[in-house]
């Protein structure tokens, strides 16, 4: 009898109560606080959008697991449901029904189930979720934003393309203030940079999160939009030569960074495993981030700089494996 | 070998798109609509056609070092000619496929049948093989432009599905899959469709013969709880 307790296999040996239902759950939970917030200054509809997508995510996990003969159970380890969460967060609270209905089906059934499920999927399905659905119904995603107050607006960064472009700005919900707590235009869990950095700092302590990760992302993002030169002069005040939009404090709580860096760039599945391949993830998110707000078309890049990073993830975790105990040289080409 | 039979091949177990996986830039550039679709099928196996009967008539005095070029010029001229016909009576349609008409010339499918099959055969099973491929291309991009244009505009052969208030108001046609990502989505999903299929066919097929039938890993994979459960029970 004693001996059926005895197990003898691979490493990992040392066990702990983590598993991936309760880390789930956990990212979910410190999602909460923007995500209610988001209800707060967007209305009921920010709330059903957000039930609504993670309920289509766990049921299409649920019937896709179901057809492929797999555990079914698995749809409600709370990977599905961060999914929709998070591609909820970061439509616009007006986008049509069938925005996030749509949305959250491809992003379970082809950006996750078509490469072979939880683990298996090589871009971030929330994210890939939104860059189909800006693809297909582009008005619904790059339009519709409100203030707090009802009226129809553009986000921070949108103000700020559209300045370059030489239209006059309002600047009433662009304060740093405003900002950091939320009170502006944006995608439904993006705007408040405070709540965003609370749950982050929550999954950091949980040591769910690597602070290097987020860090290095908003840090080059940062940094490299104070310093980088941009030459339209529609966009700054003429007088001083002040570019109000380059500040290093908008930069970092405009857009979807706090949300990216905390929450996106750090998915276990689709960003490197080790520290340095972490702050190389980071690096090069916070560099295309900045390049696409700076020179690109759109007014945002978080989404599409997460993206290609992914894509960079089994590239830069080969050339970051660590040097095995005991060994003096490793073969990096041996696959 | 019967021209039946070869005609067969060429729309399922030969199939350019789903099974050689030949032409695929035609298949992913131009089936946004029905009409383009068909329009590019037609072309190509117009071409398919004449370039097999003539490769295939004329693959005794064509020297075996220089068949590539040979065969290229005798493309070249079809493909010059479909062109000029196609301006001349279907100006809209050579619009909308604009430069993959004149790239049908390095079409591989029109190559490849040349190479493997016309100049091996007499020039009847070539048109029987040319009419094969051709209906297979015309079906492969009959469905995929099918699908796009379904899902991506609300249309078929350029006609609404649904009245246009449905589309302002219900749902929107999902605009992507008319875009370059669309095709590899459409093409992506419709190769898995196949390829399932095409597993349980040859499955079935050997559950009749009585072959035995070896596991796949994704089933041993399956089984393993299951034998692990039992043993529980004992």
């Amino acid at each position: 009898m004693a001996l059926d307790k005895l197990v003898v296999g691979h490493s990992p040996h040392i066990k702990s109560d983590e598993s991936i239902r309760r880390i789930m759950w956990t990212v979910v939970l410190a999602l909460t606080p923007a995500g209610v917030f988001g209800i707060i200054i967007f209305g009921w509809y920010a709330l059903v959008m957000m039930l609504g997508s993670m309920a289509v995510c766990i049921a299409t996990e649920w019937i896709i697991l179901k057809l492929t003969g797999r555990d079914a159970g698995q749809a409600f380890d709370g990977s599905a449901a961060i999914t929709g969460m998070l591609f909820a967060m970061v439509c616009g609270p007006l986008v049509h029904w069938y925005v996030w209905v749509v949305g959250s089906i491809v992003a379970i059934a082809v950006f996750k189930h078509a490469f072979g499920g939880l683990g298996c999927n090589i871009w971030n399905p929330a994210l890939m979720a939104r860059a189909f659905t800006l693809a297909a119904w582009g008005k619904d995603l790059t339009q519709g934003f409100v203030y707090p107050d009802g009226t129809a607006g553009a986000t921070p960064l949108g103000v700020v393309k559209l300045a370059k472009e030489g239209v006059p700005i309002d600047t009433e919900y662009l304060g740093l203030n405003e900002l950091f707590w939320g009170k502006t235009a944006g995608c439904i869990g993006e705007t408040s940079a405070a709540l965003l950095l609370l749950g982050g700092i929550f999954l950091i302590v949980l040591k769910y999160v690597d602070w290097r990760m987020p860090l290095s992302f908003i840090l080059t993002c940062v940094v490299l939009v104070w310093i980088l030169p941009y030459k339209n002069k529609a966009a700054q005040d003429i007088a001083s030569g002040w570019v109000w939009w380059k500040e290093p404090l908008f930069a970092a709580f405009s857009g979807g960074l706090f949300l990216g860096a905390f929450f996106m760039a750090t998915d276990m599945v689709t960003t490197p495993v080790t520290k340095t391949g972490q702050v190389i993830f980071g690096v090069g998110c916070g560099i295309l981030t900045a390049i696409i707000r700076l020179y690109g078309g759109y007014p945002e890049g978080v989404c599409y700089s997460i993206i290609i990073m992914n894509t960079a993830t089994p590239l830069i975790d080969r050339f970051t494996r660590p040097r095995k105990f005991g060994a003096k040289e490793y073969a990096r080409t041996t696959s | 070998m019967k021209v039946g039979a070869v005609i067969r091949e060429g729309i399922w177990e030969r199939n350019p798109v789903f099974v050689l996986f030949l032409g695929l830039c035609p298949v992913l550039a131009v089936t946004t609509s029905l009409k383009n679709g068909v329009g590019m099928a037609c072309a190509a196996t117009a071409v398919l056609i004449c370039t097999n009967t003539i490769i295939s008539a004329m693959r005794k005095i064509i020297p075996a070092e220089i068949r590539i070029p040979c065969f290229i010029v005798i493309i070249a001229t079809f493909v010059t000619l479909v062109d000029l016909v196609m301006k001349a009576y279907t100006p809209a349609l050579n619009e909308a496929l604009g430069i993959f008409i004149p790239l049908i010339v390095v079409n591989c499918i029109i190559l490849g049948r040349a190479e493997a099959f016309a100049s091996k055969n007499s020039p009847g099973m070539a048109v029987g093989d040319a009419i094969g491929i051709g209906l297979g291309f015309l079906i492969a991009l009959v469905i995929v432009s099918g699908v796009r244009e379904i899902l991506g505009a609300g249309q078929i052969w350029g006609v609404n599905i649904f009245p246009q208030a449905f589309y302002d108001k219900v749902f929107a046609p999902i605009g992507v899959m008319v875009q370059a990502p669309g095709a590899f989505l459409a093409l992506g999903c419709l190769l898995a469709l196949f390829a399932h299929m095409d597993n349980r066919r040859v499955r079935c097929e050997r559950e009749e013969a009585a072959l035995p039938w070896v596991d796949t890993m994704d089933e041993i994979l399956r089984k393993v709880p299951e034998k692990k459960k039992k043993k529980k029970e004992e």
